[in-house]
């Protein structure tokens, strides 16, 4: 299921070079849109892939301006996320290191 | 469940000009480079979460089983190598980008090459996910 969230990310991929030279708003909505399918793929792998795919939707939604309580909630989503990626290597590479 | 997949994903194909699943399938690393500046926070932020994003497909991937211990989905040792490296280099991009847009309330910011360069490796993390 993760794959279809990459094949969707680089789908978006192909967007953001549009929102950097000011898509109209027709085009946003597409790419909103395009994201949106993302959310109920996300959320059967978990909040932690979801809530990012969520705050793509806002910050398309939004003015453009990017409020310091959006940031502190970056700052602990990305807390959350760091230390189950910190948690994972750890496990992963001391299993890779042993027989 | 799969036929929903399979439908998202050819619903997906018919947005992108390609159009086609095989053709969705096929496209590779296609962040969007800067060419200017500056880049609008918005986008800065869509990046950090498609980052953030893949991080959080990569911790699910080093949890699984390593290959050859019997489990057919299982965790390449080659791919672990090449990811977690990638995913640090991205943090640190990340948290530049973060401080820059604390420290520019709701304006542009000029790190164009940091964006870059996390836009860069979020590509190389989708591709190296992309059929896992």
């Amino acid at each position: 299921m993760s794959a279809i969230i990459v094949q969707i990310l680089q789908l978006l991929a192909t967007f953001l070079p549009r929102i950097i030279a000011g898509a109209s708003a027709a085009e946003v909505t597409n790419i909103i849109g395009i994201i949106e399918q993302a959310v109920p793929l996300a959320v059967d792998v978990g909040e932690a892939l979801a809530q990012p795919i969520r705050n793509m939707i806002t910050a398309l939604r939004s003015s453009g301006v990017v409020t310091p309580a959006q940031l502190d909630q970056l700052d602990t989503q990305e807390a959350a996320l760091d230390a189950a990626f910190d948690t994972a290597t750890a496990a992963a590479t001391a299993q890779d290191a042993g027989p | 469940m799969r036929k929903l997949i399979l439908a998202g994903a050819c619903a997906l194909a018919f947005l992108v000009p390609l159009g086609g699943c095989a053709e969705v399938q096929k496209i590779e690393s296609l962040f969007s480079i800067a060419t200017g500046n500056v880049v609008p926070p918005q986008a800065v932020v869509v990046a950090i979460n498609a980052f953030d994003s893949i991080e959080a497909i990569a911790t699910d991937y080093l949890n699984l089983p390593r290959c050859g211990t019997g489990p057919t989905i299982c965790r390449d040792p080659a791919i672990t190598a090449k990811a977690i490296p990638l995913i640090r280099a991205g943090r640190a991009d990340r948290n530049g980008l973060k401080a820059a847009l604390r420290a520019n309330p709701g304006a542009s910011i000029s790190l164009v090459t940091v964006y870059n360069d996390l836009g860069n490796t979020t590509s190389a993390l989708s591709a190296l996910f992309a059929s896992k």
